[in-house]
């Protein structure tokens, strides 16, 4: 039943590494007898997709990378006769607002995944190995919340969050991110499909349930627990809707909202405007980078939480 | 329950920031970064929120650093919000949950949305006791931020609709008087003419002008409107009556704009940044915009002038114009030797406003409209004129700049700009707009 | 087949088909679920947070739906169904929806098809794997505000890349902002390129979730690539593209933060990027009308309940 959450293992049941590499030859194999011409036209068709895709980050960092004068020439210029500066960062960064919204946003974030990540693990275990009263009423009632879009909920979560005095807070931002109940079916599903056997033993050796959790199954649940913390944190760094209502103080602000909202007194200054946008997204392609494969699988399998 | 506003607004900002610090130590959180509180000078804080940015931006740090050096231990922090929508829904959020700044900047248009709880009024003994009383402003500005008899906000400027205009083409068109000054255009007829004359040298458009903005459009139409006499009277308190307007001066001034965007006088498909960068690449001879373009025009090094928007029906030059003023937000508990603080830096504004006026903004406090050093400013005092005879937008508590009214009007009025409505239709578009909104009952 | 089938639907799963499942599942429960006491324990901790900051909001906002209550106002009295009975007969709420539906069809089409192309080229096994999923998904990771800044940057009428090179090309400049022909088209395209990355690495796993031996056995019976394409391939894909279908549906209709921020608050040129959620907040937090925007929540919450019964109802069904 672990299928559900390793769907490429279900591909491949014995999972064995010599067959996979096999079967990747397959393709390979495969890919060859195509003919030459066919692979041409795939690897044009990528690489004309992917200069779409990076033309607007390669632009924004062109751009943040020229003095502020030569960024509105007619016609464009790629290469500014100046040269390119470091100007627009060294602004950016000596700007008090933007490096209080990165600690923020870095405070939020962290809290809001770790938070998250220690309700939902409990939350499904619980529904997954334990029995009590109205478990399943409490169940379908968490997976209907799935079906709540956080959107509509704005009117009365301010109007309830205000009167809490939350309003203008950490606790005011972060609460109400931390329901994700998709996660906790998600997690659920996971916890479901590990043998049993494993936690009987724990119990033989008279260990409490809290305990097994903790040193039985979470160790076993490491890349489930990782993908969902991986979807949490990039949910909770870009969220702007919410914090963007509860936040009037720009001292409290996060990026996305302090980036958005507040404005410099001397206009729009590209450069800059590029420099912060580039560094307020810097966080999570450096995350890309170091986990691509977890957030490549994690996709695959918490695909709903990360809508 | 979460009904009760007073309860809310009873939070007073040291509480909260209390609550927040609680509340986030309570979730783990060792840093609250930048909460305000205490600088490490020591000194007093005075919280102000504006929007200005670009030219009026710089010339507004400059105006907050002539206080700072007034009072060097007052620790001003000036924040600036995204104009329009965003900034006033932030204020107001701020405000009702009795967190908002010590001093903030409000068009006077705005005061009907924000005048009933949300702004407390100046002392006018304060004032006095600073130098500063009510006949040293322009009536028509006071009479705007004077709400029951209250002064709900103190007048920075008066900022009308005026009319760019470039000396080269005008000249070659033959619409300069003897003086180089612009011949005056005393009728509606007069002004398309010029315009028309104006098209011919530049090959292109007359007046640059933008139809798809909502704030241009408005303050030309707002401008003619009154001109023309009409009038938008409200019906009091109770809901559900619909709005009394002059549906024939409405049909006229749509009249005049539709006749006016030709695609030769006007163009019939200028946005709002395009027009002023059509005046200042000379492709038109005439900008109709508000004052504070006049930084465009400058930087672009072109030969202009700037003139009262004239009167082209009727002997009143009206002219659609708003104020930018100061207001105190109502605080949870006001601490009196902050408000009095927020007093010093509201008059020390006013008082060094003339650097503010070379951003083409008519300055409100007599002392700086009558001294010689603004007097002396050429083009920005030429059409001074105007905050005698400014036309401030319609009394009602969703109108203003930047407001619901505003862009929806943008609408019928892009419309008709564009050939999409008749005058008729423009006009019946908006009343029918207005009368929803009256329907829908005031949420003040 | 239907085994072969069942492989990439495993790796999203559907709930509400797993919420039935579950149900007659009473061997697995016999297995594992043991009799650990204080399971309550457990989950209370995340109820209680999901009681207070979503069935309490629920609630509260369906309270709200009955009253005038103003953001600022002072006082707030029950109007009934009033609210409801306003907005069948508010013309910006109709416009709104339809621009809502407007966007999502505009916008699904593009998410879908681009998505499943690069899906497909790069599935093909291409070298520089790892760039190919870096150009294509990397957007998706940007913050919003990121990403609506640069592309403001880019749609910027004189100076912006895109009027450049169009006038490079000798075409005329676009007012992507600033045309109401272009502006809802202009949210289109961005929220294309943010997030087209997440639908292609669903459709990237599916794809490497057939196994070989079903190509093996295609090219022994000499079926050629489009054949295999067409024949196998894609239909083998049927289950996740309604799954990406519905997910993206559900994420364009709930459209907000790129259109507000792309108008900064203004709906666009002549309102014609306005979501309904905009509207939402607009009543709400702009014009203070909290009951009313409440009541259109409501309407709209229905709206994605039905869709997101109807995505449970579909999956469940193919499942079965």
């Amino acid at each position: 039943m672990a299928t559900v959450t390793e769907g490429r293992d279900v591909a491949r049941p014995d999972g064995a590494p010599p067959k996979q590499r096999r079967s990747r030859e397959g393709a390979v194999s495969q890919a060859q007898r195509a003919s030459i011409v066919t692979r041409a036209a795939i690897a044009t068709a990528l690489t004309v997709l992917a200069v779409l895709w990076l033309a607007p980050l390669a632009w924004a960092l062109v751009t943040s990378l020229k003095r502020e004068a030569d960024t509105t020439t007619v016609p464009l210029e790629v290469v500014p006769e100046a040269g390119f500066t470091l100007e627009a960062y060294t602004r950016v960064l000596s700007n008090d607002n933007i490096i209080t919204w990165f600690v923020n946003s870095t405070v939020v974030t962290v809290v809001v995944t770790v938070l998250t990540l220690a309700l939902s693990t409990t939350a499904a275990y619980g529904f997954s190995r334990t029995k009590f009263r109205g478990r399943k009423v409490l169940f379908a009632l968490t997976i209907a919340g799935i079906m709540v879009p956080p959107q509509i909920l704005i009117v009365p979560l301010y109007e309830q969050v205000t009167a809490m005095g939350l309003a203008d807070t950490y606790a005011g931002i972060i609460l109400p991110q931390l329901v994700v109940p998709a996660m906790v079916f998600i997690l659920k599903k996971f916890f479901d499909g590990i043998p049993s056997e494993l936690e009987e033993a724990a119990r033989v050796d008279g260990a409490s349930a809290l305990r097994i959790f903790w040193q039985v199954v979470m160790p076993l649940s490491r890349s489930i627990v990782a993908a969902v913390g991986i979807f949490v944190f990039i949910g909770a760094w870009n969220n702007f809707l919410w914090p963007f209502i509860i936040i009037s103080d720009p001292d409290l602000m996060t990026l996305p909202v302090g980036l958005v909202q507040v404005r410099s007194s001397f206009g729009i200054q590209y450069a800059q405007v590029m420099a912060s946008a580039l560094l307020a997204g810097l966080p999570l392609i450096i995350i890309f980078m170091l986990f691509q494969r977890q957030i490549v699988r994690g996709v695959a399998t918490t695909g709903l939480g990360g809508q | 329950m979460t009904m009760d506003p007073a309860r809310r607004r009873g939070l007073s900002r040291r509480s909260f920031l209390r609550a927040s610090a609680a509340g986030a130590g309570a979730l783990g959180a060792t840093s609250l970064a930048g909460c305000g509180g205490v600088a490490a000078g020591g000194g007093p804080q005075l919280a102000y929120w504006n929007f200005f940015t670009g030219g009026d931006g710089g010339r507004m740090v400059d105006l907050i650093d002539s206080y700072r050096a007034e009072a060097p231990d007052v620790d001003v922090t000036a924040t600036t919000l995204e104009w329009g929508s965003p900034y006033y829904t932030k204020l107001a959020m701020a405000v009702e949950g009795g967190r908002g700044p010590d001093l903030a900047t409000l068009h006077a248009s705005r005061l009907e949305t924000f005048g009933l709880n949300l702004v407390d009024s100046w002392d006018l003994g304060e004032l006095e006791a600073r130098g500063v009383t009510l006949d040293q402003f322009p009536q028509p500005a006071l009479e705007r931020v004077t709400l029951d008899g209250e002064l709900k906000a103190l007048p920075l400027d008066t900022h009308p609709l005026v009319l760019f205009y470039n000396t080269r083409i005008c000249e070659e068109a033959g619409l300069l008087a003897s003086d180089g000054s612009l011949a005056p255009l005393d009728s509606a007829e007069a002004f398309l003419d010029a315009g028309r004359r104006a098209a011919e040298v530049t090959g292109d458009n007359g007046i640059a002008y933008g139809t798809n903005d909502a704030l241009a459009s408005f303050m030309l139409f707002w401008s003619v409107f009154n001109q023309l006499g009409g009038q938008m009277v409200f019906p009091d308190g109770s809901a559900s009556t619909s709005v009394e307007v002059d549906r024939d001066a409405m049909v006229s001034a749509m009249d005049f704009i539709a006749t006016m965007c030709d695609d030769t006088i006007a163009s019939r498909s200028q946005d709002g940044a395009g027009a002023p960068a059509a005046f200042a690449s000379e492709q038109a001879g005439f900008l109709l915009i508000g004052p504070w373009e006049v930084a465009t025009a400058q930087t672009a090094g072109i030969p202009f002038s700037m003139t009262q928007f004239p009167a082209l029906y009727g002997d009143t030059a009206y002219c659609r114009a708003d104020s930018h003023s100061f207001v105190l937000p109502t605080q949870a508990s006001t601490d009196p030797e902050t408000r009095g603080l927020a007093y010093d830096m509201a008059v020390a504004l006013l008082r060094n406003s003339l650097s503010w006026a070379e951003g083409g903004h008519i300055p409100a406090l007599s002392e700086v409209a009558e001294s010689p050093e603004y007097l002396a400013l050429d083009p920005q005092s030429n059409y001074r004129g105007a905050a005698d005879v400014a036309a401030f937008d319609p009394e009602i508590y969703f109108a203003g700049s930047g407001s619901t009214f505003m862009s929806r009007a943008g609408q019928s009025l892009q419309g008709v700009g564009t050939g999409a409505l008749t005058p008729e239709q423009g006009a019946d578009d908006l009343i029918g707009w207005i009368d929803d909104q009256l329907a829908l009952g005031s949420p003040l | 087949m239907s085994a072969v089938g069942s492989t990439p639907q495993s790796t999203v799963p559907a709930p509400a088909a797993e919420v039935d499942r579950d149900a007659p599942g009473r061997r697995r429960e016999g297995r594992s679920l043991t009799s650990i006491r204080g399971g309550l324990w457990f989950v209370a901790p995340f109820l209680v947070v999901y009681a207070l900051f979503t069935l309490v909001p629920i609630l509260y906002g369906l309270f709200l739906s009955f009253f005038d209550t103003s953001l600022v106002g002072t006082s707030s009295s029950f109007v009934g169904f009033d609210n409801y009975a306003r907005l069948l007969g508010d013309a910006q709420v109709w416009r709104t929806l339809g621009i809502t539906l407007l966007f999502t069809l505009l916008s699904t089409v593009p998410l879908v098809a681009v998505s499943l192309v690069m899906a497909l080229l790069v599935h093909s096994g291409t070298r520089g794997q790892w760039f190919w999923r870096f150009a294509y998904f990397a957007p998706f990771l940007l913050p919003v505000a990121t990403v609506t800044l640069i592309w403001q940057w880019l749609f910027q009428g004189d100076f912006g890349l895109l009027n450049g090179l169009l006038r490079g090309l000798g075409l005329p400049a676009v007012g992507w902002l600033s045309d109401p022909d272009w502006g809802l088209w202009s949210v289109v395209i961005l929220t294309v390129w943010w997030t087209v990355g997440f639908n292609f690495l669903l459709y990237l796993a599916a794809l490497q979730g057939i196994p070989q031996t079903v190509y093996e056995a295609a090219a022994i019976d000499g079926a050629g690539g489009w054949r295999r394409l067409l024949s196998i391939t894609l239909p083998l894909l049927k289950v996740t593209t309604g799954l990406v279908l519905t997910l993206q549906v559900l994420a364009s209709l709930k459209l907000f933060d790129q259109a507000y921020i792309l108008y900064v608050g203004s709906g666009g040129p002549g309102g014609v990027a306005q979501p309904i959620l905009q509207y939402v907040y607009d009543t709400g937090f702009v014009n203070y009308r909290l009951g009313y925007a409440s009541a259109i929540s409501y309407m709209f919450f229905a709206l994605i309940i039905v869709v997101s019964l109807a995505q449970a109802w579909i999956s469940s069904r193919r499942r079965s």
